[in-house]
């Protein structure tokens, strides 16, 4: 029987039985959500360990439509989980002033238009757009529409439907996120420990870790090491050395100011990040509370500066003292080294303008407990999962930087150093092509596909030189009429949809 | 209103009436006069495009080609899928679809893992339909309302790559592309073009035998045996065998770079001969597509000619690491694992270890198309996915129990595939046989 491989062996004894995650908060408690629902089942034995004196950056209020399908896998209840973390509604983000300043549009958790003769719909706003026709991407995306008329409703099971054309995401306090999973999780068998880590012990000939020890003296041994300790890294920094990409030549704001206020009028069903001078301002309207921070460059604005503007912009009233925070934004140039994986921040950093922190979060989690070691190394199963990690971390770096360069805007130093950066060539590449030709570069793995990138450019004004000429089948008389007949299905099925707050009232309004 | 752009497809045979065809559907034609010049090529030269994997389909209904018309004028027998077998013992069915359904939410690959299985794929073709009829010999499309197991394959065609040729011509006309002789084209229409598709696609290498045979086989067999690919398929009335010699094989398989070099598109520079999954078409269809795709809108082609020859070198690698793999586990002269390209080897590495699959950006494989070779290939996976281990053994016989009733059942309602062909499609030459006829379902 011709075989090129051994047969396989159902290796008890190398399964990896016990791992021990460093740090709760949202990257903690997911992990630990992920691992105990897929293999706790098969015998793994999962401890956590973090300290509230320590206390977690809440990174991720908002969110990408993925989380649902995480969710969905551990079996959660949406409504439960939203009244938990007294969460809203996203079906997009709105940006404010990025290409010059008094713009604005959404962008959306689903598409725009809908394909005509096998052509993407762009190509017919562009077509619109020299013809000095309507052509705002708005009117043609049931998310945007709704989100503008402040509706929501969960999208239509049936694809025919205009309304099954979009997704959506959660606002929530990641504090509460963190904390709901965490009751998942230790109904589900997952040891919490509180205590401080002070000390990591390695295998002295290989460097593996064996075990953390915590002040109390009590060392936690374990076969598998997940460090959540955020952004000091505490396994994959200060114990394993491996090094940072720091990637602040592109991306260059390094610190944010956060605060919460009252809400002013209903609940948003979308984020808000506005452009300022220095960086910008994310919104984030949940159920009892609006998050407020002011993500920005320490070399064009001082903290105090940054904390003003941050508090003179809130709308309502305050309700928390500023928090600091500083930040590299980058990655870990391994994420997985030895036995130990970072997830979260101390596996890397991209500032909250696109909400992938937690995406970034899921992605390590789905792709670890898919490639799950056993104490056999594994060496091939790590470099694939770094390989990935990579993909991700670059094509999100990638489309973050779009939206500062894809600008206009020349008001103050910090956007003209940005107007006068080398951009890296994988972005200026897909930059040329869709202004030449409104093609998009698309993957198959990557957090934002085609309608994201789209909304981004025709968002922040870069129409394309030329169509796509199949678009050209299409007469200039007929394409007026055509686009109106979308944007009117469009609209009359928004107007059908439930208000986000009658809706949040029906399902899942927090006590 | 400015006059339109004029483009030249230019070549002898298959592949300058598959862009004619191509072209001339899919651009307007008051912005782009397309003018075809080109002289037909004996069947032994374009013997390599009479395989054809089953997105053909999907192309021919773009091209408004009428299934049935086309199984009766291009002689055209379905086909299910590849069978590879080699000295080694290597004997297995790729087919266009997933080998195994899921159990539980857990994948056929990982119950794989589970039962211990090792060796041979074959073991396991009771879960795939479309595996055990080019195994038996029958044949029905895909349920059209997609039920489970029934609606869960694919099928291709096997055909006569000159008639085809004809047929696409006379699409082309009907959308107005312009046909004429090579010999007229002239210096100044060359200079003047907008772009130029140069299609003189190079000859098949090897050597052709053909037999006159009306049993009709629902798939494409390659065999590797003493440093020679054999390649045996059929249309309604001839079988044929082609093969090939390491030195033919290795002269047929030059590394493509840039096929689009100014203002010229070179599929004159495709391989002449890629076997396994029906390729070159397919190979020819994807570069079209993704020309088109990427059309130009102006003079100035730089951002779009990059992005195209980039993606196709990429895709025209990974089918090479497809080839490479195989032919190098079956003992073939000329390949070894060493010789792997990095992708190939560490594709190899990662599947071989607990069987994932390292998806890559730009591959014109399904990823089940991967899987099945592989582990035809024999590299069954020495570690276990953890998955597996939430299924029980009796969990994955009851399932296969359950799934070889279905695959049996739906077998026993099938005709043989030459029966099929008889009663729906019969060419028009070999009509007088039966008379019969009546529409693809």
């Amino acid at each position: 029987m011709p075989t090129n491989s051994d047969s396989i062996k159902i290796d008890d004894e190398a399964a990896v039985k016990k791992v021990v995650i460093v740090g709760g908060g949202t990257a903690g408690w997911m992990s630990a959500a992920g691992l105990c629902s897929v293999l706790a089942p098969l015998g793994l034995e999962i401890i956590l360990v973090e300290s509230e004196a320590i206390g977690t950056v809440g990174v991720g209020e908002a969110t990408l439509p993925h989380i649902r399908f995480f969710n969905r896998k551990l079996g959660i209840d949406e409504n439960e989980l939203m009244k938990a973390t007294k969460a809203t509604y996203k079906l997009g983000i709105e940006f404010n002033n990025w290409g010059k300043i008094g713009d604005s549009y959404i962008h959306p958790f689903g598409d725009f238009g809908f394909p005509i003769n096998r052509t993407g719909f762009h190509h017919y706003i562009s077509r619109a757009h020299k013809m000095g026709l309507p052509s705002h991407l708005d009117q043609y995306s049931v998310p945007v529409m709704a989100a503008r008329m402040n509706k929501f409703q969960t999208p239509h099971a049936d694809t025919e439907s205009v309304l099954s054309t979009y997704g959506y995401a959660y606002q929530f306090d990641a504090g509460l996120y963190a904390a709901f999973l965490r009751k998942f999780c230790e109904a589900r068998g997952v040891t919490r420990i509180e205590g401080r880590i002070n000390e990591v012990t390695q295998n002295k000939e290989n460097g593996v870790i064996e075990a953390v020890t915590l002040e109390s003296g009590e060392a936690l041994s374990g076969d598998f090491f997940i460090d959540c300790s955020g952004f000091r890294g505490l396994l994959i920094s200060q114990t394993l050395k491996v090094p940072y990409k720091d990637w602040t030549n592109y991306l260059p704001c390094d610190r944010a100011v956060t605060a919460a206020c009252e809400a002013v009028g209903p609940e948003l069903p979308y984020t808000k990040a506005t452009a300022k001078s220095s960086g910008w301002q994310w919104r984030i309207p949940l159920q009892h509370r609006v998050g407020n921070g002011y993500v920005y460059c320490s070399e064009f604005i001082s903290d105090e500066d940054a904390e003003n503007s941050m508090l003179s912009d809130l709308e309502g009233t305050q309700l928390s003292e500023p928090k600091r925070l500083r930040f590299t934004t980058g990655q870990r140039q391994k994420s997985w080294v030895k036995n130990c994986v970072a997830i979260g921040l101390s596996g890397g950093f991209l500032e909250p303008l696109e909400s992938t922190g937690i995406y970034l979060i899921q992605e390590a989690i789905t792709n670890l407990i898919e490639m799950f070691p056993t104490q056999t190394s594994y060496e091939v199963d790590r470099e694939e999962y770094n390989r990935l990690m990579d993909i991700e971390f670059e094509r999100v770096r990638d489309f973050l930087l779009l939206h500062y360069v894809a600008t206009t805007r020349d008001d103050s130093p910090f956007w003209r150093y940005l107007t006068a950066m080398e951009l890296p060539e994988s972005l200026k590449h897909k930059m040329e092509l869709f202004k030449s030709t409104g093609r998009v570069i698309s993957y198959e793995t990557g957090a934002f596909k085609d309608p994201s990138w789209l909304a981004v450019y025709f968002g922040q004004n870069i129409v394309p030189d030329h169509v796509d000429p199949l678009s050209l089948h299409m007469p200039d008389t007929v394409l007026s009429g055509q686009l109106g007949s979308v944007s009117q299905t469009i609209a009359h099925a928004v107007q059908s949809m439930s208000t986000h707050k009658d809706y949040i009232d029906a399902h899942c309004r927090a006590l | 209103m400015t006059s339109p752009r004029d483009i030249i497809v230019k070549g002898r045979g298959f592949a300058a009436a598959l862009a004619a065809a191509y072209l001339g559907r899919m651009l307007p034609r008051h912005l782009y006069r397309i003018s075809c010049f080109t002289d037909a090529k004996p069947f032994k030269s374009e013997v390599h495009f009479a395989l054809c994997h089953s997105d053909l389909r999907e192309f021919n209904r773009l091209l408004k080609i009428k299934e049935v018309d086309f199984i009766r004028y291009c002689d055209v027998v379905f086909s299910v899928g590849d069978r590879v077998s080699d000295e080694k013992g290597h004997d297995y069915i790729n087919t266009y679809c997933p080998y195994g359904l899921s159990i539980n939410g857990v994948s056929f690959m990982a119950a794989l893992q589970k039962s211990g299985a090792s060796g041979q794929l074959s073991d396991w073709e009771d879960c795939n339909l479309a595996a055990k009829m080019a195994r038996e010999g029958k044949f029905l499309p895909p349920d059209s309302q997609g039920r489970p197991v029934i609606g869960d394959y694919s099928y291709g065609y096997q055909l006569n790559p000159v008639k085809y040729r004809e047929l696409l011509l006379q699409q082309a006309k009907s959308f107005g592309v312009f046909i004429r002789p090579l010999s007229d084209l002239s210096k100044s229409e060359t200079d003047n073009a907008f772009l130029i598709i140069e299609c003189d696609t190079p000859d098949f290498n090897g050597r052709l035998t053909e037999t006159k045979d009306h049993h009709m086989e629902n798939h494409v067999h390659h065999h590797i045996s003493d440093n020679v690919i054999t390649t045996s398929f059929n249309t309604q009335d001839t079988r044929f065998e082609l093969t090939m010699s390491p030195d033919e094989l290795i002269k047929s398989r030059k590394r493509v770079v840039d096929i689009w070099e100014d203002r010229t598109l070179y599929l004159s520079k495709l391989p002449s001969f890629l076997p396994f999954l029906g390729d070159v078409s397919r190979i020819l269809q994807i570069s079209l597509g993704r020309f088109l795709k990427l059309f130009p809108s102006g003079e100035t082609m730089g951002p779009e000619r990059t992005e195209f020859n980039n993606t196709m070198n990429v895709l025209f690698s990974r089918f090479s690491d497809f080839q490479s793999i195989l032919l190098a586990s079956s003992g073939f002269k000329g390949q070894s694992i060493d010789t792997l390209s990095e992708n190939a080897k560490f594709k190899l590495k990662l599947f071989s270890a607990r069987g994932r699959l390292s998806v890559l950006d730009e591959d014109m494989l399904f990823q089940d198309h991967w899987v099945s070779m592989l582990l035809g290939q024999g590299y069954w996976p020495r570690g276990l996915n953890l998955m597996s281990k939430s299924l029980t053994d009796s969990e994955i016989q009851s399932f296969r129990d359950n799934y070889k009733q279905v695959v049996e059942k739906a077998l026993s309602q099938m005709p043989e595939t030459s029966d099929f062909i008889q009663k729906t499609c019969l060419s028009s030459e070999t009509i007088g046989r039966d008379g019969s006829s009546s529409n693809v379902r």
